[in-house]
C-alpha cells in the first residue's frame, strides 16, 4: 500500500568540503579491495544524507521548544555479479528474514576523516558480505524456479555525473526564530477560539538536506534541498461522534516565500470556517454517481489510481498487479489527456514545487518523462533497474535515507488538450446528473491524502480521504457541504470514466510513502469531470464529544 | 468577545496550581452519566522532563540532543477504592492520559487539556470497569480492595538545576585511534525530571530528580571472527560525581586492555561447577534476581477464559525462604545522597526505609497503592507509571550476608570445591552485563532449554588453584532462577553502593541504559556453588582490510 500524506534566503559558504573528499578516498579504496575479489562487487554506491531540521510549533498562544536537530545518514549499495544478474535480482518464494539488498548507517555529524572512514569501512564490509551471501542463494534459487516474465536486467549503465552545487547554510537566526514564534503564536490564539477547537497549533518546518552521491563509475554529484512548511491545524468532534480535522499548508523553496501575516490570518480563518462547517454539516451515505474533482483532488486522484502503477520496477515485480505493463502504446486515459513527470520543474504557476530536484538519488539527471500521450501509454517512470523496453534510467531512482531505491514519482503533470471552464464543467456535471437519472452529483474540493495497492496479494483499488465535498443538485438549488466519505474504485475502470477537464490547474504538494520510503512529490492536474464515481463511509470515532462542558477559562 | 476576554482574564489571574486543583474538583464533582460509575479519584502530574545526551564514536561527534518536553498527566478512578477500574487487565481502553504542553503555556491552556484529559480518562475508566465488572460477575476472587488509603501529604522538594552539555567531553573521550576497534563509543545523558502531582485527595507534591549516565562501549574482533564486547559506565546523581575526565580516560586504557586480552582468550564451551561473583558482579546479581520476590504488586488480574487459563501470581511470598542462612535485604528510600533516595513517591506517599528479607526469609514487601491480599498501606514505593499501572519498585538495598570472608579465604573455598566439582579452575565473574546494556533476547518455546535467567558475564576469568587468573570469553549463564540463591555458600566483602537505572519489576522490559528511575544496590561478594555456563565461537571477519 502506498499513501499520500500531507504534511531564508541564505548565502553559499565556500566550506572545504571534507566530507566529499573522505567519502571519495573510502570509496576508491572500497573499489580496489571488493573489485578484485574472487567474486567481485561490479559497483558500488555511496550517498550521504547531511539533515537539519528545525521545527517551531504553537498551540493556544503558547510555544514547545524549537526541535532542532542535526544528523548524517549513509546509504550503501553494493552489486556482486553483473548487470544482467546480480545480488538485488528478486529471491523468489524467500522467507521474509532474507538477506538485505541495501546497507547504510549513521555517521558522525563532525567532518572527522578517521571516525567516518572507519565507519564507513565496517558498512562496506559488511554489505559485501551479506551481497555475497545473497548472491549465493539466488543462483540456487534461479536455478529451481521458471523464467522470470521480464528477462531484463538487474542494473543498467549510466555516464558519470560530476556537478558539485553550492551549499547554502540555511539556518534560522536566533532574530528569525523569535520572529516566527511570536507571528505563530499569535495567530494560534486567533485559531484556538471557541470550545468547538479541541486542539489546534501552527507549525514551521524547515529542513535543508546536503546530499553526496557517488559511486565507482566516478559520479560525484554535491546537492541540497531546502524545504519549508508553514501548516496550520485544527480538529474538533461533531455531535455524531465523527472527529473533523482540517489542515491548511503552504511549501516553498525559500523562507521569502512563506505566507506573509495576513495570508496566514487567512489561512485560519479559513481553516476555523471549514472546520465549523463541516461540524454543522450532514453525512452522505454511500454513493455512485458523476463528479467533479477539483484540481488538487484531481491530482491525488491521479497520484494514486496512476501514478503508483507508472512506476517502472512494478512492471517486472512479479508480485505486482503490473496493470499497465502490457499496455504500452495502448490508450489507457481519454485521448484528450496527456501526462508527464518532470521533477526538474521548482514551480508551477508561483507555486514551488515539493518534487524537485535535479538528480535522483541515483545520481541520474531527473528527466521530463512522456508517460500518456493523447490518452496513449508511452513509458514509465524509471530507475537504472531496467524493465522489458525501457532500458535506461529517466531520473527517477528516489529513496528515504535508509531504504533501497525504486522508481518513483516526482512531479506528476496532469494535462487537457481541449478543456472548458470551470463553470462549463458544472454545467456538464449538472446535465449528467440528470441524464444518468442521480438525485445529486458530488464536488470534491480538497484533500487530505489517498492510498491504492498495487500487488496481486489483494484487490487492485485506491482511496482518496477528501476534507470538503458538496453535493449538486440539478437544479437550481444551492450546494450542500458533506461529511464523512472517502473516494474509491478501482484503476482500469475509472480511468475510461474521465469526461472533461478545465482550464485551469492546481498543485498538490504532499509526502508519498511506498517501499523505498516517504519522498517528496507534487501532483497538478486541471479540475476532472468524473462520469461515475464510487464513495463509501469514512471510518469514523465513536466516543461521544466532551461530557461536560468547557471550564470558564477556555469559554 | 467581551465575554472571550473576561475569561481569558480570569484564567491568568491563577496560578498554574490554583487552575489544576479547581478543574480536578471540577471533573470530579461534575463528570458522570446515568447508570454508570462516577469518579471517586482524580490525580494529575505535570511533567518537566529536559535531557541533555551526546554520542561520539572514534572521536567524532554523531549525535547532541537538548530537548526540554513538559506533559500533563491524569489518572482517573471510578466506582471506589472498594472495587475500582484497575487492577485489571482487560480492552485497550485506558484511564490514563497525557499530552504534551508548550513550556509556556498558560493556565487556561492547562485547564483546557486538563478538561478534556479528565474526559478521555472517564470514558477509559468506564470501559475499564464494566470489563472488570463483567468479569467478577461469576467470580469471588476480588480481595476487597483496589485503591490503598493514604496519609496525605503537601511537600516541595523542587530544585533550580541547569543541565550540562557534555557533547565537548564525549567527543574527547572516544577520540582513541579507530585502529583495531570495530566499535568505540561514548555516550552520556544528563536528565531531569520536575514533577508536581496533585489530586483530589489533597496530595501536592512537588520534586526534582536527577540522573546522570556515562557509559563507554568498545568492540574488537577474535581471530576466530568473534567480536568481544566492553563497558564501562557511570550511573550518578549528577555528572559531578562521575570520576575525572583523565580518570575515565585510565578506564578506557583498561577497558582497552582487557579487550585485547579477550581477543586472544579461550572460549568458555561449556562449564559445571562453582563461580565466584566479585562484589560490583554480585550487586548486580542481587539486582536481577531479587526485585520479583520483594515488591508486593501482584500482576493484574485476568477475565477467566475457555482455555482454562488463570491470573497471573505474584512471584513475592512473604514467609518464603530466600537464603540459607540469616542473611537480611533492606530498602533504604530515605538513606540520603543515593540515587534511589526520595521522600515521596509517585503517588504522594512517604517512603518507608523497610526490612524486606530477615534472616534469609521474606519478612515484609515494597508496596505502592496497588493492593495485595493483607497488605493495608503503601510504603510509599510506588514510582512511574503516569501512563500504566504504578508498581512497587526497589529504591536503595543494601543486601548484607550472616557473616562475611576475606576474599583470599572464598577464592580457596572456591577452588577446592571446583576441583571436586572435577574442575581445573573456578570462574570467578568480576563484572555481570547490567540488564540494561544485555541485548540477548530470548524466548522461551515449550520444549527449549531453559532460559539463563541473569545477563551475561561481562568480565569473567578462570582462577587457577596456582591463583593465576586468565580472561575466557562467551560463557552464558544457563537456568537459573531465584532458588540459586539458596546455593550461596560464603559471602566476602561488601560493595559500595553501585547506582543504576532501572523500571519496576515485570515480564518485559526495553533495555535502555538511560530511560527509568534511579536505584542503588549494595551486596557483598558471593560464592555459588553450583552454575551452569556453555559458550561458543565464530563469527563473519572481513574481506575489506581496516583503513590505514
Amino acid at each position: 500500500m502506498f499513501g499520500l500524506i500531507l504534511l531564508f534566503v541564505g548565502i553559499p559558504t565556500a566550506k572545504a568540503d571534507n566530507l566529499m573528499r573522505i567519502a571519495q578516498e573510502e570509496l576508491n579504496r572500497t573499489q580496489k579491495f571488493l573489485f578484485a575479489q574472487e567474486e567481485p562487487a561490479y559497483w558500488v554506491g555511496l550517498n550521504i544524507s547531511d539533515s537539519f531540521e528545525e521545527i517551531i510549533r504553537v498551540e493556544d498562544g503558547g510555544a514547545f521548544p524549537i526541535e532542532d536537530s542535526h544528523q548524517r545518514y549513509a546509504d550503501i549499495d553494493v552489486r556482486v555479479g553483473d548487470i544482467s544478474f546480480d545480488n538485488t535480482h528478486p529471491l523468489r518464494d524467500s522467507s521474509l528474514f532474507g538477506e538485505d539488498v541495501h546497507f547504510g548507517t549513521w555517521l558522525p555529524i563532525e567532518d572527522k576523516q578517521q571516525a567516518i572512514q572507519s565507519i564507513l569501512w565496517q558498512e562496506f564490509d559488511r554489505a559485501y558480505r551479506h551481497s555475497l551471501r545473497r548472491l549465493t542463494k539466488l543462483r540456487s534459487n534461479d536455478a529451481i524456479k521458471v523464467e522470470m516474465e521480464d528477462k531484463s536486467a538487474d542494473f543498467s549503465l549510466y555516464p558519470a555525473q560530476k556537478e558539485l552545487l553550492p551549499l547554502h547554510d540555511h539556518h534560522l537566526t536566533p532574530e528569525q526564530r523569535q520572529y516566527w514564534t511570536r507571528e505563530l503564536k499569535n495567530h494560534s490564539i486567533d485559531l484556538a477560539e471557541g470550545v468547538e477547537i479541541l486542539s489546534s497549533g501552527l507549525r514551521l518546518h524547515v529542513e535543508r538536506v546536503d546530499s553526496y552521491i557517488l559511486n565507482t563509475e566516478g559520479t560525484r554529484i554535491r546537492n541540497q534541498r531546502i524545504h519549508y512548511r508553514l501548516s496550520v491545524y485544527a480538529r474538533t468532534k461533531a455531535d455524531d461522534g465523527m472527529d473533523i480535522q482540517v489542515y491548511d499548508y503552504v511549501d516553498a523553496h525559500s523562507l521569502d516565500r512563506l505566507p506573509t501575516t495576513e495570508k496566514i490570518a487567512s489561512m485560519v480563518q479559513k481553516s476555523r470556517e471549514k472546520l465549523f462547517a463541516l461540524r454543522a454539516a450532514p453525512v452522505v451515505e454511500p454513493y455512485v454517481g458523476p463528479a467533479i474533482l477539483r484540481g488538487r483532488a484531481a491530482a491525488v486522484f491521479f497520484h494514486e489510481i496512476l501514478g503508483h502503477r507508472i512506476e517502472g520496477h512494478r512492471q517486472k515485480d512479479e508480485q505486482e498487479g503490473q496493470t499497465l505493463a502490457g499496455k504500452v502504446g495502448e490508450e489507457i486515459v481519454p485521448t484528450f489527456i496527456s501526462i508527464s513527470d518532470n521533477p526538474s520543474l521548482s514551480q508551477w504557476n508561483d507555486v514551488d514545487l515539493n518534487g524537485y530536484y535535479r538528480y535522483d538519488d541515483e545520481g541520474s539527471k531527473g528527466q521530463d518523462v512522456s508517460i500518456v500521450e493523447d490518452g496513449i501509454l508511452k513509458a514509465f517512470v524509471m530507475s537504472r533497474a531496467p524493465i522489458e523496453g525501457f532500458s535506461q534510467s529517466n531520473g527517477h531512482g528516489r529513496r528515504e535515507p535508509g531504504e533501497a531505491v525504486v522508481a518513483r514519482q516526482g512531479n506528476l503533470i496532469i494535462s487537457a488538450s481541449t478543456t472548458v471552464s470551470y463553470e462549463e464543467l458544472r454545467q456538464s456535471l449538472k446535465k449528467e446528473i440528470q441524464e444518468q437519472g442521480k438525485p445529486f452529483g458530488l464536488i470534491f474540493d480538497d484533500i487530505s491524502g489517498g492510498f491504492t495497492f498495487t500487488g496481486r496479494n489483494s484487490p487492485n483499488s485506491y482511496s482518496v480521504q477528501p476534507v470538503t465535498v458538496w453535493k449538486v443538485y440539478a437544479q437550481e438549488r444551492p450546494d450542500e457541504l458533506v461529511r464523512g466519505v472517502d473516494l474509491i474504485g478501482t484503476p482500469l475502470l475509472t480511468f475510461g470514466r474521465i469526461m472533461q477537464a478545465s482550464n485551469s490547474t492546481q498543485v498538490f504538494n504532499g509526502i508519498c510513502g511506498a517501499e523505498s520510503g516517504y519522498v517528496p512529490v507534487s501532483a497538478i492536474a486541471p479540475d476532472m469531470l468524473i462520469k461515475e464515481v464510487e464513495v463509501q463511509r469514512k471510518e469514523k470515532d465513536v466516543d461521544l464529544p466532551p461530557i461536560i462542558e468547557a471550564p470558564r477559562g477556555v469559554q | 468577545m467581551i465575554l472571550l476576554l473576561c475569561s481569558l482574564l480570569w484564567a491568568e489571574e491563577k496560578n498554574h496550581t490554583t487552575v489544576i486543583q479547581e478543574e480536578l474538583e471540577r471533573n470530579l464533582s461534575e463528570l458522570g452519566l446515568p447508570n454508570q460509575e462516577r469518579p471517586y479519584y482524580i490525580g494529575a502530574y505535570t511533567v518537566s522532563d529536559e535531557v541533555s545526551y551526546a554520542k561520539a564514536r572514534f572521536g567524532a561527534l554523531m549525535e547532541n540532543i537538548n530537548s526540554q518536553k513538559n506533559r500533563l498527566y491524569v489518572d482517573l478512578r471510578v466506582g471506589s477504592s472498594v472495587f475500582d477500574n484497575r487492577n485489571f487487565d482487560g480492552g485497550f481502553a485506558t484511564s490514563k492520559t497525557g499530552t504534551l504542553l508548550p513550556s509556556d503555556a498558560s493556565p487556561a491552556l492547562y485547564q483546557k487539556k486538563l478538561w478534556l484529559l479528565c474526559d478521555q480518562a472517564y470514558k477509559g475508566a468506564i470501559e475499564e470497569f464494566s470489563e472488570k465488572k463483567a468479569a467478577y460477575s461469576n467470580l469471588d476472587t476480588h480481595i476487597g480492595i483496589d485503591f490503598l488509603p493514604i496519609k496525605v501529604e503537601q511537600d516541595n522538594r523542587s530544585r533550580s538545576i541547569e543541565l550540562r552539555d557534555l557533547s565537548p567531553l564525549v567527543t574527547r573521550l572516544s577520540r582513541y585511534s579507530p585502529k583495531g576497534w570495530e566499535d568505540l563509543n561514548v555516550s552520556v545523558m544528563d536528565r531531569k525530571r520536575d514533577i508536581h502531582f496533585l489530586s483530589t485527595e489533597k496530595s501536592d507534591i512537588q520534586k526534582t530528580e536527577r540522573y546522570s549516565v556515562l557509559h563507554l562501549h568498545g568492540v574488537r574482533k577474535t581471530a576466530d571472527g568473534s567480536d568481544v564486547v566492553g563497558h564501562r559506565w557511570w550511573v550518578a546523581p549528577s555528572p559531578r560525581e562521575f570520576p575525572t575526565e583523565e580518570g575515565v580516560r585510565q578506564e578506557m586504557t583498561r577497558l582497552k586492555d582487557w579487550l585485547l586480552e579477550l581477543q586472544k582468550a579461550p572460549v568458555e564451551e561449556d562449564y559445571l561447577g562453582p563461580v565466584l561473583f566479585e562484589p560490583a558482579a554480585a550487586a548486580e546479581f542481587f539486582r536481577q534476581l531479587l526485585p520479583k520476590q520483594i515488591s508486593g504488586s501482584p500482576p493484574k488480574s485476568e477475565a477467566p477464559n475457555e482455555w482454562g487459563g488463570t491470573s497471573p501470581v505474584s512471584a513475592a511470598r512473604e514467609g518464603r525462604r530466600i537464603f540459607d542462612g540469616n542473611w537480611n535485604v533492606e530498602d533504604l528510600p530515605q538513606k540520603q545522597g543515593l540515587l534511589g533516595s526520595y521522600q515521596f513517591d509517585y503517588e504522594g506517599v512517604k517512603a518507608q526505609n523497610m526490612t524486606l528479607i530477615k534472616k534469609g526469609v521474606v519478612h515484609d514487601l515494597l508496596m505502592s497503592r496497588t493492593p495485595r491480599k493483607g497488605k493495608t498501606k503503601s510504603t510509599g514505593h510506588g514510582r512511574g507509571g503516569f501512563t500504566s499501572r504504578t508498581t512497587a519498585m526497589p529504591s536503595n538495598v543494601l543486601v548484607t550476608p550472616p557473616k562475611r570472608y576475606k576474599m583470599a579465604k572464598i577464592r580457596k573455598k572456591a577452588i577446592k570445591m571446583s576441583r571436586q566439582a572435577g574442575n581445573k579452575y573456578v570462574l570467578v565473574v568480576r563484572v555481570l552485563t547490567p540488564l540494561e546494556l544485555d541485548d540477548s533476547l530470548e524466548i522461551a518455546f515449550s520444549g527449549d532449554s531453559p532460559l539463563s535467567g541473569l545477563s551475561k558475564p561481562l568480565e569473567m576469568v578462570r582462577l587457577y588453584e596456582n591463583g593465576t587468573e586468565e580472561a575466557v570469553r562467551s560463557g552464558e549463564f544457563f537456568g537459573v532462577d531465584r532458588r540459586i540463591l539458596r546455593d550461596i555458600v560464603m559471602a566476602g566483602p561488601q560493595s559500595s553502593w553501585i547506582h543504576m537505572i532501572d523500571a519496576p519489576p515485570s515480564d518485559f522490559r526495553a533495555n535502555n541504559q538511560f530511560v527509568g528511575y534511579g536505584t542503588s544496590w549494595s551486596a557483598p561478594a558471593i560464592l555459588i556453588s553450583e552454575m551452569e555456563l556453555r559458550g561458543s565461537k565464530g563469527g563473519e571477519k572481513h574481506r575489506i582490510p581496516e583503513p590505514e
